[in-house]
């Protein structure tokens, strides 16, 4: 028998030995419905200028790496500094198997999910035997030796020229209505890697992630299975990285490793972070969205962009508070808000 | 009652009509737009943007395409595939251009043609891509016409020409003039190598067996990776196989090391072919001190007039556009002047269908030829049509100057060995 308790500020639901809670108090949801209604009416606003649409999809899906990302930050205790390697190989997954064995995108998610999750898997160790720089530079290297591979073995991965003319998700006639809807998935594909941060962070699993980005040992000494947790937090985001990857694949329809794979595409993913606040989960939306339209507006100033991108993102990093980002500016002025925080150690 | 809804329907048709005729005459009078897309942190882009808009400027001091003008927008890739995506779009869906430029590497040009086949239905348009010289893109036009038929490519040779015209124009230069009999291959690791190091199914057999059937003998063949510095060994190995000439299918190797260790190796007395990259440019005397004496390259970067638009384009697009004409630039400037004889075949851009018919049997006088491109696979038409002179590079008084041995026609200077050279 269900039973239903309702507390000022949230709705609880019992049945047998389990509970679940549901938070009601506005706090807790009214900024995300804000900023949810917000980015479901930009198709409205920008209807006319299909481009941007794209320029927002590619800012989803910027967001979508950086939330796992940021999730595998914390719950290894270590800095990734190739999670692009699992774009690329989801990406490519996709591809090859969509343009040499006919699968249907549906059929390549799943294999794009198990092939990411079996390689994370061989590879977690790394996160038990190396920390530091040295677990930095290991996942700093794998990328750049997966582009070598596209080139080495050239007729699978073609190289340069990557991989062309794989399905798209869907077509609904139109090609406004096309990207319109590749946005809104963009969009539902983030917010639900958000949702995964935000319940993971609330849980118990978020205690132990805190507590193992603290100190592992302390970690140990509390109980927690440090290693355990190291390979949850490693393969969990690599195999949501790796979906952006097909996601990708089914909607530009070209992918090619020269674009995800080189250090250029981590350092944007990494300054997302660090612009839209390390701690929070949200902000690698605004990080991403800043960043994404920051370029755009530079484009206009002609070849100077070049010089002056870095400098706004230095100035960026160097002015916003440390570790807090462009969301713990807003976080500040209304701290009695909810937000999603991952523990992040401030030293 | 009757008679003010009479009047509304009137004012409505009225207007209905004045905007589709409005539209109509905006279409016919208003200018050509042409969009550029490049990598503009990358030298050939930036040479090849120069060189779109010296031919913009040119076409509209001439009066622009069946009297109207043209108006050139510049879009920046940041050589990112998204971004490439997303600027397609802008131009073809948002300025309404009739014609897309991709002048950058192959992999955008590829992304840019799979978003045109998608918008081609509703924004038909046509596409060239100007920098990039592998197959894929007239594969695709050849595989599915229907789709695809919108791309052009234009470069100075794409790999097939590489096997089936080039190869035979190397040939004769190795045979008649270095009087080579024994050849060694030196293929970089890359996409556009990789027709003439496996041949292309149903067009030509791989490079290595051309050369056997015109008369030279392979003895060595090796492949290089893009990121490698050491080719000592490389060199050595050659030497030791007896080759009496290096055909070096490279372009994007750090050739200054290249020819650097070529020129201190056992080998240096072997003449050596480069396809192209930085052997072919004005830099390359200064890159490697001068090792680069006796290199011989495939290269338009050289003052020899192969039409008479040849030397005003390299000297205008150097004063105007404060660029040296390298590769993508020629192409560029081709390509519009192409597009503007098919344009004014056409009777205008109206009728994507019928452009793109003209621009199949279009030929125009270019900066290193004629510039058309093939009725079926919409791939510039290759030599003697449109020239890559083959040049060496030989000394000028203290300076080295790239002299044209190859086609005799436009020949500025004799072949030396590089032996005869260093004396």
């Amino acid at each position: 028998m269900v039973k239903f308790e309702f507390k000022r500020d949230r709705v609880v639901f019992r049945w047998k030995d389990l509970k679940y809670e549901y938070i009601i108090e506005p706090r807790y949801w009214r900024n995300p419905a804000i900023g949810i209604a917000l980015l479901a009416a930009l198709p409205i606003v920008v209807w006319n200028y299909p481009a941007m649409l794209t320029m927002f999809t590619t800012a989803n899906l910027l967001a979508a790496i950086t939330i796992p990302l940021g999730l595998q930050l914390v719950g290894t205790a270590r800095v990734n500094f190739g999670p692009q390697l699992y774009l690329g190989i989801g990406g490519y997954t996709a591809a090859l198997l969509n343009l040499h064995l006919g699968w249907h995108p549906f059929a390549t998610l799943l294999a794009t999910i198990l092939v990411c999750g079996s390689i994370s898997l061989i590879l977690s160790p790394i996160t038990w035997i190396a920390k530091g720089l040295y677990f930095s530079l290991i996942t700093l290297i794998l990328p750049l030796a997966f582009l070598d591979l596209t080139f080495i073995y050239g007729d699978l991965f073609r190289g340069e020229v990557g991989l062309i003319g794989m399905s798209p998700l869907f077509d609904l006639g139109r090609v406004t209505w096309n990207y319109v809807s590749y946005y809104y998935l963009s969009l539902m594909l983030m917010l639900f890697y958000l949702l995964i941060a935000d319940k993971i962070g609330q849980s118990r699993y978020g205690v132990t992630l805190a507590s193992i980005n603290e100190d592992e040992d302390v970690a140990k000494m509390m109980g927690v299975n440090v290693n355990r947790n190291k390979v949850f937090y490693y393969v969990f985001p690599s195999i949501l990285i790796g979906v952006v990857g097909w996601f990708i694949v089914h909607t530009f329809r070209t992918f090619a490793g020269v674009t995800y794979l080189p250090l250029e595409y981590m350092l944007k993913v990494l300054i997302i972070i660090l612009i839209g606040g390390r701690a929070y989960s949200y902000g690698a939306i605004w990080g991403a969205y800043f960043v994404t339209i920051l370029e755009d507006v530079l484009r206009m100033a002609g070849p100077i962009n070049y010089v002056l991108f870095p400098v706004f993102l230095i100035l960026a990093i160097v002015l916003l508070p440390r570790g807090e980002g462009l969301f713990g500016l807003y976080h500040k002025r209304h701290h009695r808000d909810y937000f999603p925080q991952l523990k992040v150690r401030r030293n | 009652m009757n008679g003010c809804k009479m009047v509304c329907k009137g004012i409505t048709v009225f207007l209905f009509t004045l905007a589709l005729v409005t539209s109509a005459l905006a279409q016919d009078k208003g200018p050509i737009i042409i969009g550029f897309m490049g990598n503009l942190s990358a030298a050939p882009c930036l040479s090849a943007r120069g060189a779109a808009q010296l031919a913009v400027e040119e076409m509209n001091a001439a009066g622009g395409i069946l009297g109207r003008p043209v108006e050139l927008i510049i879009e920046d890739t940041k050589g990112e595939i998204p971004k490439a995506v997303e600027l397609y779009k802008k131009l073809v869906m948002t300025n309404k251009v009739s014609a897309v430029v991709i002048a950058e590497k192959v992999e955008m040009a590829v992304a840019g043609m799979e978003i045109g086949a998608e918008l081609f239905r509703e924004y038909p348009h046509v596409m060239f891509s100007t920098i990039g010289s592998g197959d894929v893109i007239w594969h695709r036009v050849r595989d599915a016409y229907d789709k695809y038929k919108f791309g052009f490519q234009t470069y100075y040779a794409v790999s097939t020409h590489y096997l089936t015209t080039f190869s035979h124009l190397n040939a004769t230069v190795f045979k008649e003039l270095a009087g080579a009999k024994k050849i060694a291959l030196v293929y970089e690791d890359m996409e556009w190598t990789r027709p003439l190091r496996r041949g292309l199914e149903g067009v030509s057999p791989r490079l290595a067996e051309v050369y056997q059937k015109d008369g030279l003998e392979v003895v060595h063949e090796t492949t290089v990776s893009t990121d490698q510095k050491m080719f000592t060994s490389i060199f050595e190995q050659i030497a030791a196989s007896g080759a009496d000439a290096i055909d070096c299918v490279i372009g994007y190797i750090d050739q200054g090391a290249f020819i650097k260790q070529w020129e201190q190796s056992s080998a240096r007395d072997i003449p050596i072919f480069i396809w192209g990259g930085l052997a072919g440019m004005p830099p390359a005397w200064q890159v490697t001190q001068g090792k680069t004496l006796g290199v011989m390259v495939g290269s338009s970067m050289t003052r020899v007039a192969i039409t008479e638009k040849t030397i005003p384009f390299m000297d205008n697009l150097a004063t105007k556009y404060k660029v040296g004409p390298i590769f993508g630039s020629h192409t560029t400037y081709d390509t519009l002047f192409g597009l503007k004889k098919a344009i004014e075949n056409a009777g205008g851009v109206a009728d994507v269908e019928a452009l793109i018919k003209q621009l199949e049997a279009v030929e125009e006088v270019a900066v290193l030829g004629t510039i058309g491109w093939d009725a079926k696979l919409h791939y510039n038409l290759p030599h003697p049509k449109y020239i890559t002179p083959v040049v060496q590079w030989q000394k000028q008084g203290d300076q080295g100057a790239m002299q044209v041995i190859f086609p005799a026609e436009f020949a500025t200077s004799k072949y030396m060995t590089p032996a005869d050279l260093r004396k």
